[in-house]
């Protein structure tokens, strides 16, 4: 591994440029890409759908509470739009720990990414030896649970869709205030903080730490998204924005999809329960190759990252001038 | 680096047919966007304005028949042959595309014809499908390494970004200790041509990072430096860079050392208030001008 002949060419970057350069990873790496967001997301989209699904469910509405099948609609419309976009970053977390061997190395394997997996497999059901090789990990899962799960507001929010009451036919407190409470503060948090997943997966810094000198998660995280907190707002409402519009772009391809292959124009309410949260999964998966371009293009601007880099490289080089070998 | 052809970037090479290459960076969906909504709000501007000035006209003259018919011919040929006339006029641009910096290019590096230019705009059609959301467009962007769209692939043509990237000179760096410890670099030491395109790049940077900052980068490099040259261990590692980047860029330029230094000053020290530094003089060579008089401890 050469650190300044990295793959995904270093450089500072607009947005606009981002936006694009992500087009061009998915085609570097689809397959890949695609098997690192399907592990995570489709888990997360049985889940969801098991605790909204039920809204559209034509029989089930009738025997228990009567709602309009518009009403039903937009009733998940809402739910599942705030459910999903508050599960995105959980969802992408694969595809960081991909991508942040793909910078450097030319076919980064799945292998690296699920090692941990197969180890698990190896030593099953010797139960010891599965602790042992989580143990590696539990770290890492540790830091995840709090930053995501909890910080993040994603474990509420499950169980705030989980008490909503199946046999009502709205629940203002929990279906608008709560989540709705829930997704703008997570809005909020992910807008001025948002490459919490590369600090975890990537940097790998503790959550807590005795030392008082020592970087933590929270340390870092205020460190790197700190001074530009104001244009990590911009840019995260400008991708918003460009998201919304993609995910509208796929739903009305489905739309036109099933209208020209089954002659079904009109989307009804087993249409919505898949198509949606399947358009949105969709750009979710780019908009993560989107969220870690622009975390590289942050550690460029303010850390000068790439200029790092080579000058490791340069490091190594002349260690072997010396005959020192190459420092990790 | 690699070469930028193996390297995930939007970075493309286009050899022009008199076998000369040029690097342009190609620009996707999302960096053409908003010139196309820019196009699209002056044309909408410009029939809306028409319209007005027409609907009056013919409420006045009383031929509103004729009025309308104007509108809807020119709403007609603007939506058709906006582009293809303005990137034919103005050398593969449009306005929107003027004041975003993009320009239509052949593949080969030639400008666009009449005929590329018109033909790709009446196939933007195709890309907009299927129902005018672009993901035709979006997906053939997608899989072409160049961000052609269908029309592009059909006229031979695509998107650059036009960027006139500033050239910086050599850097000046003030500080008098910098041309007093490069005088200390040994002689025989060849700079390569990573290090100094490494060296480059670092002092280029380094006026935005933050005196922990640039420690903290330096040190990747000069800490083996500093061992192969014989350095006090505790030399400053952004100075030594300095001092090298000296050396290699701007003593050749005629530029003397400066040996104004405070009594006391060591070029070795990051701080003033640093006492000087014991060097061993037997590891570091002695520059063959050296006017500067070697700092000892006392």
């Amino acid at each position: 591994m050469q650190l300044d002949n990295t793959r995904i060419a270093i450089r500072e970057r607009n947005l606009l440029d981002t936006l694009d350069l992500a087009l061009h990873v998915i085609r570097h790496y689809p397959r890949e890409l695609l098997v690192t967001f399907l592990v995570a997301a489709v888990p997360l989209a049985i889940l969801n759908d098991y605790l909204l699904g039920w809204i559209l469910d034509v029989e089930y509405r009738e025997a228990f509470f009567y709602l309009e099948e518009y009403g039903a609609v937009w009733r998940f419309w809402w739910s599942m739009t705030l459910l999903v976009f508050i599960e995105a970053p959980l969802a992408s977390i694969f595809i960081t720990a991909f991508l942040g061997q793909a910078v450097f190395v030319d076919r980064p394997s799945l292998r690296q990414v699920f090692g941990v997996v197969g180890k698990i497999r190896k030593a099953f059901p010797n139960v010891r030896k599965i602790w042992q090789v989580f143990g590696d990990v539990r770290r890492t899962l540790g830091r995840l649970v709090w930053c995501q799960l909890l910080v993040r507001g994603i474990l509420p929010f499950w169980l705030l869709v989980f008490a909503i009451d199946r046999y009502d036919d709205f629940n203002l407190g929990i279906e608008i205030f709560g989540i709705g409470g829930l997704a703008l503060y997570a809005f909020l948090m992910r807008a001025v903080r948002p490459f919490i997943n590369e600090i975890v997966l990537l940097e790998r810094n503790p959550l807590r730490a005795k030392d008082p000198t020592a970087i933590t998660i929270g340390r870092r995280s205020s460190q790197l998204h700190g001074p530009s907190s104001g244009d990590l707002f911009a840019k995260w409402m400008a991708t918003a924005v460009m998201g919304t519009l993609l995910t509208v772009g796929v739903a009305a391809t489905f739309v036109f999809l099933s209208g020209t292959l089954f002659n079904d124009w009109q989307p009804g309410p087993a249409m919505i329960r898949f198509m949606y949260p399947a358009s949105m999964w969709i750009v979710i998966l780019y908009l993560s190759v989107v969220r870690f371009l622009s975390y590289l293009d942050l550690r460029i601007r303010h850390e000068g990252w790439e200029v790092e880099l080579r000058l490791r490289a340069e490091a190594s080089r002349q260690l072997g001038k010396l005959g020192l070998g190459i420092r990790e | 680096m690699a070469s930028k052809s193996s390297q995930i970037d939007s970075i493309v090479d286009v050899v022009t047919p008199e076998n000369i290459a040029f690097h342009y960076q190609a620009a996707g969906p999302f960096r053409r966007f908003p010139a196309f909504v820019l196009d699209l709000l002056i044309r909408v501007g410009v029939f809306a304005a028409l319209a007005i000035v027409l609907a009056i006209f013919g409420v006045t003259v009383g031929v509103t028949g004729i009025a309308l018919a104007g509108t809807l011919i020119f709403w007609f040929l603007s939506a058709w042959f906006y582009g293809g006339a303005f990137e034919t006029w103005m050398n593969g641009q449009t306005p929107g595309k003027w004041v975003m910096g993009l320009r239509v290019l052949s593949v080969d590096g030639q400008p666009i014809n009449g005929i590329q230019a018109v033909l790709r705009n009446i196939l933007r059609t195709l890309d907009l499908m299927p129902i005018g959301n672009c993901m035709v467009g979006l997906v053939s962007m997608t899989i072409n390494g160049s961000f052609q769209r269908l029309g592009d692939i059909v006229c031979g043509t695509m998107v650059v970004v036009e960027e006139r990237k500033w050239l910086t000179g050599v850097a000046k760096l003030e500080d008098p200790r910098v041309a007093q410890l490069a005088g200390y670099l040994p002689a025989d030491f060849v700079v390569s041509r990573t290090l100094a395109r490494t060296l480059s790049a670092y002092i280029d940077r380094r006026r935005f990072f933050s005196l922990a900052r640039r420690r903290e980068v330096a040190r990747h490099l000069a800490e083996p430096l500093l061992s192969r040259f014989g350095f006090p261990r505790d030399t400053s590692y952004d100075l030594l860079l300095c001092a090298l980047y000296h050396r290699t860029f701007v003593a050749h330029l005629g530029e003397e050392a400066s040996v104004s230094t405070a009594a006391g000053e060591s070029p070795f020290s990051d701080s003033q208030e640093l006492p000087p530094l014991a060097i061993d003089v037997t590891k570091a060579a002695t520059p063959a001008d050296n006017a500067i008089q070697t700092p000892t401890s006392t």
